[in-house]
């Protein structure tokens, strides 16, 4: 008979082979319970224009999705992806030009969208020459490796999560603190 | 234990001197004991540790880093046992005590952890989680003091329990909490970070100055009111109630003009399209009308006959129109209105017409009345509610001679421990200052007064003539415009390091520091701050498209060159640039911004310059146009936004992002890096920033230094970095961290957070200022664990994030990372 509950060392100690890996294997189907549309929800990417090809930007970091900025301030000492400062809800939060940030390619001056993406109270604005559909991303068939297919500076391998359907699956957690961390690595080494 | 206690120091000091260390040794740790068990069970192993302790690192055994480990959680717990009596004596909130009580707390928090002595950690965080409770009102202090005399006989009943049995019990930590149950003490709260409750805080007493408010409690409405400052916000608010009358009225007549005014126009409307049917039937109907009635004495109806007449006839014809023109209006006054019969269906018309036109012309001179008198009534609502505004802060404002108390006890304090004379000078005393600014320099001041007499007493070579001469530090405070400045100045130099530790506090106040050294040795400060805090009056700048924010109280006055370039003789151009040269030296702000370089300011005229409130040397800052005079509110800029001179942003009502500039501070900042050898890099530079970063240098021995108050973490880890080869050194507290970063120039530096004189985060800030250190690489090691913390120090240029207790793979693993030695990343979940 296979226990249903967490078993102690002990316990687990006692049991026969057979036993031992009915209950692991009992134990192995228990997955997280999470509801299809929370599923749904993490998956969900926002495909956005490159000069060298899309990318995929998960859509829960999306706060919100906005024409491009007509004006901006610039700010001394920045990095060169970094075109200045823009107002967004009375505050003033970076704005990147995201295909110099990956590609080391300018985006054509200010036209496109405004993504305002958010990370663990990290704000910056996302400047991307244009956005399409939102797709849904299955994470088991995110392909680990970059390998050739993407052809980003390769200082930014660590921001780019895998490659689905041939577009790179930018990972946000990572994203947003490298981007804040070298801006303020700028303000002191240049 | 410093530095001050090996045996290297104690040979280079004189009888004198060592009575003098020990005695600012004593007043800076006071935590030794003569009853304490663990002195009495393990002597030769304190002993061993405070005599050699380089030698003794690299051969401690398990047993020698438990005794050690139990020798310094005893020293905490006396420390803690003795700051809690102080509280008992003094019956109050008393900011020193708690200062010691949390960092002892912590240092056992921590080092307990690491050791795997779960309980006794538990019970230190516990004396935390208490300590905050009554700071935030949330517990009464009597019952707080008899939660934290139970919690130091828990820890110590734990250690005792190690010490005897050589391992951890965990009964004096149940015993414990059941007794905070019995004392009706939620200790969760403060783990849930619920805020506390407005009847528990109406409860305590506000100690202003005697603590630091936690975060929840930042908006607490506990604030020292001034009778006099109350009674004039009693008197404004009236006066903004009474304008609601005028208000009223005010709007009604613009109301009624307006109904006027659209009136009058709709019966412009209707005759329009009949006008315009006359107009086009034909050539000599149109010149009937105008020389049988004329145009009325109004320039509208002859701009709009005109138009109309341009439609339909050519060039010649227009002149003659023009040229019979003075006749016809002549006619038009003698025009007898009884004798209708006279004058067609047009001259009634142009006569309604010349009606409605007077009727819109009255209707818009009451609107326009209307309308001044609503912005004179809004002038005085917007003047009476700034003094709202104004009084409403200065309810928030303490006399300066709050803080200089505490700066005089401090320097009497350990002056008087030293037997030296040091002479404390204060005027403005009475000089109003926001209170939030005053608490949040309290800390950073008082600090400064004590690295200061430090560094009087311990690290000057005093010379024979100066042993009887008398050391001042003198503080000066005073208000201009909306500016708070306070003059601080020592008699004697001592490292601009220490400054350092006050930039950061006041820019976050939206101020500035400048240092002036003179050749006699004695340096000042001087801290401007806004008066109001958050709200900026400035001069709204132009230079090229960029517009940013000086503030008001830094400019002496703006230079005009009101012809401009083009406009200027050259004798007049030649005679302002003298002005300029002779006297000034000019700046452009564009330059100064790090933005693109502006012309060959030779071949150039300055145009628009602010001079600035600075004695020496007159300085003119160049710039392209000052546009405006700004009011706005100030929104502080992100620690990874901050640039130098650049103090926070404003956003104006069409939601443009403005820079608010703090001038002295750039040019300061300038001259150093300079100094320095810098080159400026602008902002559109092409060099690709991350390539650019320095790379460690490639020796086979790489230097590392631990910085951390624990005895324990430190020789815990000296022992594994040691093993692996690394050359390890130590530093105790923040300011050794700096001794021996520049000192020694380590490669890695393993950073604790909290540090007696000078925590983590202040020696990042510190390093963050200075470019000899931008190739080290640094790694906080802290047992807050907290997504706060972690971001805090990443912005602060921090490398590494490693929660204590760090497995020591983990740690190698980083470290090797970090130096280029290994290629793999660190599992993201192990950080």
């Amino acid at each position: 008979m296979v226990p249903q509950h967490g078993l102690s060392t002990n316990d687990l100690e006692h049991m026969a082979d057979e036993e031992f890996w009915n209950y692991a294997r009992v134990q192995a189907d228990i997955v997280p319970q999470i509801s299809p549309q929370e599923r749904n929800y993490q998956v969900q990417h926002l495909e956005c224009e490159l000069s060298r090809g899309n990318c995929l930007i998960p859509l829960r970091a999306i706060v919100e999705v906005l024409p491009s900025p007509h004006q901006y301030t610039r700010l001394p000492l920045i990095p060169k992806w970094m075109r200045g400062l823009v107002a967004w809800r009375g505050e003033a939060i970076p704005l990147l030009d995201l295909d110099m940030y990956l590609c080391g390619v300018s985006a054509s001056r200010l036209a496109g969208m405004l993504l305002v993406a958010n990370y663990m109270d990290i704000t910056v604005g996302l400047l991307v020459p244009g956005i399409g559909l939102t797709t849904t991303v299955q994470f088991e068939q995110v392909n680990p490796s970059i390998g050739t297919t993407v052809s980003y500076t390769p200082i930014r391998a660590g921001v780019i999560q895998g490659v689905y359907a041939e577009k790179p699956v930018l990972d946000v957690s990572a994203l947003l603190p490298d981007v804040i961390q070298q801006i303020g690595m700028a303000a002191y080494y240049g | 234990m410093d530095d001050f206690d090996s045996p290297d120091h104690q040979e280079d000091l004189s009888k004198e001197d060592m009575e003098v260390l020990q005695a600012f040794h004593d007043l800076k740790e006071s935590t030794t004991s003569d009853d304490s068990f663990l002195q009495q069970t393990a002597p030769e192993i304190s002993t061993t540790y405070l005599t050699n302790t380089d030698q003794y690192t690299a051969f401690l055994s398990e047993d020698d880093m438990l005794a050690l480990f139990a020798t310094e959680v005893d020293e905490d717990i006396t420390t803690i046992r003795l700051a809690v009596q102080q509280l008992e004596q003094a019956n109050q909130l008393d900011s020193t005590g708690l200062k010691a009580l949390k960092r002892s707390a912590h240092k056992i928090a921590g080092t307990a952890a690491a050791i795997g002595c779960d309980s006794m950690s538990t019970i230190a965080h516990h004396i935390e989680a208490i300590i905050k409770l009554v700071e935030n009102g949330s517990l009464i202090f009597q019952t707080g003091l008899i939660a934290l005399v139970n919690s130091v006989q828990a820890l110590e009943a734990t250690l005792h329990s190690i010490v005897s049995n050589g391992y951890e019990s965990k009964n004096p930590l149940l015993e414990l909490e059941e007794e905070y149950k019995r004392l009706n003490i939620d200790i969760q709260v403060v783990y849930h970070k619920k805020p506390p409750s407005p009847e528990a805080a109406n409860d305590s007493s506000y100690y202003w100055l005697s603590q630091h408010r936690s975060e929840q409690d930042q908006n607490s409405s506990w604030l020292h009111v001034d009778l006099q400052h109350f009674d004039k916000l009693q008197e404004y608010t009236e006066k903004l109630i009474e304008l609601d009358t005028p208000m009223e009225n005010a709007q009604k007549q613009v109301e009624t003009a307006l109904n006027e005014l659209q009136f009058a126009q709709a019966r412009l409307r209707r005759l329009e399209p009949l006008l315009s049917g006359l107009s086009i039937s034909e050539n000599t109907e149109s010149d009937t009308l105008i020389e049988g009635v004329g145009h009325p004495p109004s320039s509208l109806v002859a701009r709009i006959l005109q138009d109309a007449s341009e439609h339909i006839v050519n060039g010649p014809q227009i002149k003659n129109l023009v040229h019979t023109q003075p006749l016809l209006i002549h006619e038009a006054a003698l025009w007898d209105e009884m004798e209708i019969d006279r004058f067609s269906e047009t001259n009634v018309l142009m006569h309604s017409l010349s009606e409605a036109i007077t009727d819109v012309s009255l209707a818009t001179s009451h609107l326009r009345q209307a309308l001044t008198h609503l912005k004179s009534i809004v002038a005085q609502q917007v003047g009476e509610a700034r003094k709202v505004r104004s009084e409403a802060f200065l309810l928030q404002s303490l006399p300066f001679s709050v803080l200089v108390t505490r700066i005089r006890t401090a320097i009497e304090k350990m002056a008087a421990a030293q037997s030296e004379r040091i002479q404390f000078e204060v005027s403005g005393e009475t000089f109003e200052i926001n209170q939030e600014v005053l608490e949040k320099l309290t800390d950073p001041l008082l600090e400064l007064v004590q690295m200061y007499i430090a560094e009087v007493l311990f690290f000057t070579k005093r010379l024979e003539q100066d042993a009887e001469q008398s050391h001042r530090i003198w503080f000066n405070a005073h208000t201009t415009g909306n500016e708070s400045t306070i003059e601080i100045g020592f008699s004697q130099e001592f490292p601009s390091m220490a400054v350092a530790l006050l930039q950061d506090t006041v820019h976050r106040l939206y101020g500035s520091v400048s240092l002036q050294k003179y050749d006699t040795g004695k340096i000042t400060l001087q801290l401007r701050i806004p008066r109001f805090q958050r709200i900026i009056q400035g001069l709204l700048v132009r230079v090229e498209s960029q517009f940013v924010i000086v503030s008001v109280s830094q400019v002496k006055r703006i230079h005009y060159n009101k012809q401009g370039i083009n406009g200027t003789s050259s004798q007049e151009r030649n005679s302002l640039d003298m002005l300029l040269n002779d006297t000034h030296e000019v700046y452009h702000l564009n330059r100064l911004l790090g933005f693109h370089t502006v012309k060959n300011t030779a071949e150039k005229t300055v145009q628009t310059a602010l001079m600035l409130e600075l004695d020496s040397p007159q300085i003119a800052i160049e710039v392209d146009e000052v546009v405006k005079e700004v009011e706005l509110v100030m929104k502080p800029l992100s620690a990874h936004l901050c640039r130098p001179g650049i103090t926070s942003t404003a956003i104006d009502g069409d939601g443009n992002v403005h820079l608010v500039l703090n001038l002295p501070e750039m040019l300061r900042l300038k001259e150093i890096y300079q100094q320095a050898g810098g080159v400026v890099i602008e902002a559109d530079s092409e060099n690709d920033h991350e390539l650019s970063f320095p790379q460690p240098g490639t020796e086979s021995c790489r230097k590392i230094l631990i910085a951390d108050d624990s005895m324990y973490i430190r020789q815990s880890i000296n022992k594994t970095l040691s093993y692996e080869g690394y050359d390890v050194l130590e530093a105790v507290d923040g300011l050794q961290t700096l001794e021996q970063l520049s000192k020694e120039s380590p490669d890695l530096l393993l950073l604790d957070i909290e540090m007696p004189n000078l925590n983590g985060y202040d020696v990042l800030n510190i390093l963050r200022t200075h470019q000899e250190f931008s190739a080290l690489k640094i790694v906080l090691l802290t047992s807050r664990s907290s997504e706060k913390h972690k971001r805090r120090a990443r912005e602060l240029g921090a490398h590494e994030y490693l929660t204590k207790p760090c497995p020591q793979d983990v740690l190698l693993k980083t470290v090797k990372s970090l130096l280029g030695e290994e290629k793999e990343s660190i599992p993201e979940g192990e950080k």
